[in-house]
């Protein structure tokens, strides 16, 4: 689709000219940021609860981590239908319009602290056609997974997704036995001496989850098209060597169908943000978006509301067949220790692996003190340092732990 | 020399055939018959050794009867009342309608270097026109038999090239004494008021050998001249130059390049490039590299006025602005104006460029072949009919997809391609001394695609009839009518379901009558009346492939035809005060709207204190009334045309400047400053958010602007000598403002801000040197302030990634750029005899390898907010480039 392609086209041109000598260089002038727009983001979601987060834009700081946007403190936020029905928020700025009718018009109604009252401009539900499917096809030159989506029926015309990313991955081993220090409670008894325990019940460092959003505006329109219909749009593109792909893979998909007006805003966020500076590229422009401060209409609002019915879908994938081992992941020959070097060795940041199984072992004539274990760094045993954690979803299929 | 073998041969002939002795006879006679007749039966019944030349305007019949003695005195007094001469040379009558037969060679005959190619009896008549060849002799214009003993006669004719007989265009002709001036037209025509008596004229255009003619005029008559292109002497340089044509007409804000000095200038891969060259000159300026629209004083690109052979050129870019569509090998020269717009032009808001192509050579067939790194060239020009008849026929194509090949394998873009291919065709017909007719054609195609799903392609076709035609001495008209089309298609075939053509076009019909009149020595009037005829597809969307679910549509066609009347005169007051003043009304009728126009106003004046120093001052005003749809700063393939309408309403402008001109250091320097203020009104810009494809209420997307522009040009051209050139340099402001109010929306608050290609400081210099007739060596270079562009100032979190905020538009530059070209061309040896010539250029472009930006963006990886720079040429670019000549 036009929007998805557009932004291929931008940087291409340079790169087809890179082997004349063209190139892209890092160039960070001296800019003056400027900061203090309010971002509101809260579509209201007919059916689903409507989440409101209004924060401010941040100056821009080249080369400086960004986040640590400040949150706008609210005093109220609540959906107002075109009968006088309000839909109140509770203590999160989460509201419930699952019961809402969706033949009426809504509009978002926000007490800002210190800055007024910002509303929405008031409109109709669009309505959002059925997903059909969501697919994936591997390439293996490029070694990436491209997620698509296909979609038709009733609805508005113009869609836009949201992906919420959660995938199960392991660390490179599976440790058996773990390193209890003195000091500490295992199974509710004071451990006196340093000790290593076996894990039971299926407990494990190995399993770990983890989740993350698409930061791309995915979007696309059938207006130009005889019929709604979606079919195997591109979403989406993963990198096989991620960690994501490694070993089973969920994402809930909502679509969206948004109004012509939404879709020309979200183009023009996308526009300007990733598709600048090529040889064609449009030059950035700042687009007004529907959200106004009644007391000050003339000031600058970021963000678009959305008034939307939305589909959403939960897919499971799994990567046994298409994964491969992370880049990162951090593997190493594991290390006899005895034990009178545990302590050092966990205080390195070394932690068990398993039993290191030497001649003795197996003989009928061993002892506890007699068993040797081999460690490993951490980060070999240990799945949450590589950014995810021990936390498993509800839904999540499997009976790991 | 060979022409100098035959017309000695011939005059051999003559004197062997004179040796022979008349014969005695009894009665003879005719009776009525024509003079032709007579001088037949004269020459077989009665003296063999009579010579005559037949003329069939005399329609007199004759009847003479007489003795074998007396017939012949009897004949000879009947033809001599109707205007027959006879001269006896050496036993030989020689009879010929209208003047004697001079009966010597010119003076200086022998001696003279430069060669005549007419036969040996024309070159014995004193006929109606002179073929100038000679100096050091006196030419006699007019009748002597007639002679006026004072007041002014007319002197005009044609200037042409001695080797190919071509015009040449622009050439001063001028009274060395005295204050009379003209240059050439498109046809090599000139036409001067000299005084009656002896004067000298002289010749002189770029690169060509000055010539200085010795008159003697009697009464009004021709002067055909042919001129040389100049031989670079090592020792003693030669003088003057065409610096002559700034201090003589009120016109300002010209610039004229001719081919040969195109074909000098390095520019990238070698391919010479006649709007590369253009954007050497003051006051014109580009967006950056590998851009070919260029802006004129502060304007926008599609305020320039292409044309090619009178035909408009929509698109003059090859390959992405790499090369542009003039194919160097047909074209002559290219005139630019940018501040006084004859009224003869219009439709346009900032410049005129015009583009022409060569009649092809005359005399004999000959043509090039090129290879350079990116294109191939062939051409080959000569005569149909000789001397009446001439083609030129040239081509070039790309095989320019080497380069992608260059990319890595597995590339995104490896896929990419490029090519064009492009057509020219001319024929030139004299059809008598008053009369011609010539017909252009011109075709390209260009074809590329960054992956293998998508293709962009588009073409350009122009054809056109011209008939010029001089009524008498003081009035002359060009009648032209054409055809111009420019087609582009973005082919996408990304998934089958979605795979679509969007296409856009412009097509128009023209007809231009041109007309100019002398109506005294001091005034000369220019008139005339055009009419265009537009027919715009302003987007056609449509399914490719059969699983496509794209519905085709298609937006209205715009329709409109933009006619003019004009009339503008120079006017000569003193010798030193010149006033050139038109009025153009100007008239755009879109079924649907309102009728749009109005008058335009030309005004230049001029005053020179002396031969080497003069001032100008003009006055401007314009309409437009088709506008580019483009929201990215080059001139994009996306881009379409789309005509004014009561929404999209015209644009309007003025423009006022004043300028100092001097010639100085025996006439071989050039200094020019000119100083500009200009205005425009209904200037397109665009809404954040703009859909300009397929969009079928563009009006609503679009914002109307003013601009105003001013600055100062300082130009110093070295034409003549070893070294020659020019410096140039711009300091120049191009500024926008939105008309209407529209909030926290206006751009910049409604403020002024700077226009995309506002770049104050402007320095180019372009240089040649002449080592000897055969080596030189060639520098470019460029330099101006960044570009203005729009930059984030600050960031936010949105649908779970980080999103830029824009502020004010154009309110940060780009570094500046900086760039240096070198090329060293080796010209074919000077031996005529050899059937080929070959000529080298070794060149390298951006020999200091500066990374120029052409643009500094931002992205975000969602962590970081980094800035990028693109450069497109980062690297010293060598190139070798091959011609031959045949």
């Amino acid at each position: 689709m036009k929007t998805m392609k557009k932004s291929i086209h931008l940087l291409v041109l340079a790169l087809a000219l890179c082997c004349a000598g063209s190139c892209i260089y890092d160039f960070n002038p001296d800019l003056k940021g400027q900061a203090g727009y309010l971002v509101v983001e809260g579509d209201i979601l007919i059916g689903d609860y409507t989440n409101v987060r209004v924060r401010w834009s941040d100056p821009l700081k080249p080369d400086e981590e960004a986040g640590g946007y400040q949150e706008a403190v609210i005093r109220s936020a609540y959906v107002e239908a075109s009968d006088g029905t309000t839909y109140k928020s509770g203590s999160t700025w989460n509201i419930d319009t699952r019961n809402a009718d969706p033949d009426l018009e809504y509009r978002l109604v926000l007490e800002v602290d210190g800055r007024g009252t910002y509303v929405s401009q008031w409109a109709p539900v669009e309505r959002t056609a059925p997903i059909d499917s969501v697919a994936w096809t591997i390439s293996d030159d490029k070694h990436t997974m491209t997620v698509d989506i296909s979609a038709s029926g009733e609805g508005s015309r113009y869609y836009r997704w949201l992906v919420q990313q959660t995938w199960e991955y392991h660390a490179a081993y599976q440790a058996s036995h773990y390193f209890v220090p003195q000091g500490s409670y295992l199974k509710g008894e004071y451990v006196a001496r340093d000790t290593v325990a076996m894990y039971e019940n299926g407990e494990n460092t190995y399993w770990c989850w983890n989740s993350a959003s698409i930061p791309e505006m995915m979007m696309a329109s059938t207006a130009d098209q005889s019929e709604n219909r979606i079919v195997r749009q591109p979403l989406f593109e993963m990198d096989r060597y991620e960690q994501r792909c490694m070993y089973f893979y969920s994402m809930l998909l909502t679509q969206e169908g948004i109004s012509e007006e939404a879709w020309r805003y979200y183009e023009a966020m996308q526009k300007n943000s990733t598709d600048v500076g090529g040889l064609f590229s449009p030059e950035p422009s700042e687009m007004r978006g529907n959200i106004y401060n009644e007391g000050n209409p003339s000031e600058l609002v970021l963000g678009y509301v959305s008034v939307t019915a939305p589909r959403t879908e939960r897919i499971f994938i799994d990567m046994i067949l298409f994964g491969r081992m992370p880049r990162d992941t951090y593997s190493q020959e594991p290390e006899y220790v005895q034990k009178n070097e545990w302590r050092k060795y966990y205080r390195n940041g070394w932690r068990v692996y398993m039993l290191h199984t030497d001649e003795g072992a197996g003989t009928g004539r061993e002892t506890e003190a007699d068993y040797e274990f081999d460690w490993l760094p951490a980060r070999c045993v240990m799945c949450t340092m590589q950014g995810g954690t021990k936390t498993k979803p509800s839904y999540w299929p499997n009976d790991h732990k | 020399m060979k022409t100098l073998r035959i017309l000695l041969a011939a005059a051999l002939l003559l004197c062997a055939a004179m040796l022979r002795a008349q014969t005695p006879a009894g009665q003879l006679g005719v009776s009525k018959v024509d003079a032709e007749t007579l001088l037949r039966y004269l020459q077989q019944e009665v003296d063999p050794d009579l010579f005559f030349v037949s003329d069939t305007t005399d329609n007199k019949s004759y009847t003479v009867h007489g003795s074998r003695a007396d017939i012949l005195d009897k004949a000879f007094a009947s033809l001599k009342e109707n205007g027959w001469s006879v001269t006896r040379y050496d036993n030989r009558w020689f009879v010929l309608r209208g003047r004697p037969l001079s009966l010597e060679l010119p003076s200086g005959y022998f001696r003279a270097e430069a060669v005549r190619d007419t036969t040996s009896l024309e070159g014995l008549l004193g006929g109606e026109t002179t073929t100038m060849t000679f100096q050091n002799k006196i030419y006699e214009i007019g009748d002597p038999e007639a002679a006026r003993k004072s007041g002014k006669a007319t002197v005009r004719g044609y200037v042409r090239d001695v080797a190919s007989g071509e015009p040449l265009v622009g050439v001063s002709v001028y009274e060395e004494d005295g204050k009379a001036f003209v240059t050439t037209d498109a046809y090599g025509f000139y036409k001067l008021s000299v005084p009656v008596g002896a004067s000298k004229l002289g010749f002189s255009g770029y690169s060509l050998e000055d010539l200085v003619l010795d008159l003697m005029v009697y009464g009004d008559g021709s002067l055909d001249v042919v001129m040389k292109e100049k031989v670079f002497t090592l020792k003693g340089a030669v003088v003057t130059s065409e610096s002559a044509t700034q201090h003589r007409t009120a016109q300002m804000g010209i610039e004229k390049v001719r081919v040969n000095v195109i074909k000098n200038v390095p520019v990238v891969f070698g391919e010479s490039d006649a709007l590369k060259v253009v954007m050497t000159l003051p006051g014109v300026k580009s967006v950056g590299e590998a851009a070919s629209g260029f802006n004129v004083r502060g304007g926008s690109t599609d305020q320039n006025l292409i044309l090619f052979n009178e035909g408009t050129i929509y698109n003059p870019n090859h390959m992405f602005g790499i090369l542009s569509s003039f194919n160097t090998d047909v074209i002559s020269d290219v005139e630019l104006y940018k501040s006084s717009i004859p009224a003869q032009y219009g439709g346009r808001i900032s410049s005129v460029l015009e583009v022409r192509s060569r009649d092809g050579n005359s005399k004999k067939v000959q043509g090039s072949l090129g290879l350079g790194l990116l294109t191939s060239r062939l051409h080959l020009e000569g005569p149909i009919v000789k001397d009446r008849t001439t083609f030129i026929l040239g081509g070039r194509t790309t095989y320019s997809n080497w380069l992608f090949n260059l990319l890595p394998a597995g590339s995104q873009y490896a896929g990419g391609r490029a090519s064009f291919q492009d057509v020219n065709a001319g024929i030139s017909h004299k059809v008598n001394a008053n009369n011609s007719v010539h017909l252009y054609g011109y075709w390209s195609r260009d074809k590329f695609s960054f992956s293998s799903d998508t293709t962009f392609r588009y073409r350009n076709i122009n054809a056109s009839l011209k008939w010029h035609s001089v009524f008498n001495e003081n009035h002359s008209m060009t009648a032209v009518a054409g055809y111009d089309s420019y087609h582009y298609s973005l082919e996408d075939s990304f998934s089958p379901y979605t795979s679509y053509m969007l296409s856009t076009g412009v097509d128009q019909q023209y007809v231009k009558f041109n007309f100019k009149s002398s109506l005294s020595d001091a005034h000369t009037l220019a008139y005339g009346l055009q009419a265009t005829r537009y027919d715009l597809n302003p987007g056609e969307y449509l399914p490719t492939g059969d699983s496509s679910l794209v519905a085709s549509r298609k937006l209205a066609p715009e329709r409109a035809v933009e006619a003019a009347l004009y009339v503008g005169d120079t006017w000569r007051i003193t010798d030193a005060l010149t006033v050139d003043g038109g009025i153009r009304w100007s008239s755009f009728y879109r079924p649907g709207n309102h009728l749009a126009g109005g008058p335009e106003f030309r005004i230049s004046g001029k005053y020179s204190f002396n031969n080497v120093t003069s001032v100008k001052a003009g006055f401007n005003t314009m309409r437009q009334y088709i506008h580019m749809i483009s929201n990215s700063i080059n001139v994009s393939p996306t881009d379409s045309w789309r005509l004014a309408s009561d929404k999209i309403r015209p644009q309007t402008g003025w423009q006022a400047a004043a300028g100092f001109y001097r010639t100085m250091m025996d006439n071989t320097v050039d200094i020019s400053l000119e100083g500009y203020y200009k205005h425009v009104e209904h200037y397109i810009d665009y809404k954040g958010g703009a859909v300009l494809v397929m969009n079928p209420n563009l009006a609503d997307d679009l914002v109307e602007t003013e601009n105003r522009a001013y600055g100062v040009e300082v130009m110093v051209k070295k034409t003549l000598g070893k070294l020659n050139g020019w410096v140039s340099y711009t300091w120049s402001r191009s500024l926008l403002r939105e008309m209407e109010d529209r909030g926290v929306m206006t751009i910049n608050r409604g403020e002024w801000y700077n226009a995309p290609y506002d770049k104050p400081h402007d320095l180019k210099v372009v240089a040649n040197y002449k080592f000897t007739h055969r080596y030189s060596i060639s520098a470019n270079l460029d330099y101006s302030t960044g570009r203005p562009v729009t930059v984030p100032v600050g960031y936010y979190q949105y649908a779970n990634g980080t999103r830029l905020v824009y502020s004010d538009r154009n309110s940060y530059r780009i570094p500046d750029y900086f760039r240096l070209d070198l090329a060293i061309i080796v010209e074919p040896g000077h031996y005529l005899k050899q059937l080929t010539h070959m000529s080298f250029t070794f060149g390298c472009y951006n020999v200091t390898g500066r990374k120029n930006p052409y643009s500094i963006y931002y992205t975000s990886d969602n962590k970081k907010i980094s800035g990028h720079m693109l450069s497109v040429f980062a690297v010293p670019v060598p190139y070798v480039n091959f011609n031959l000549k045949f």
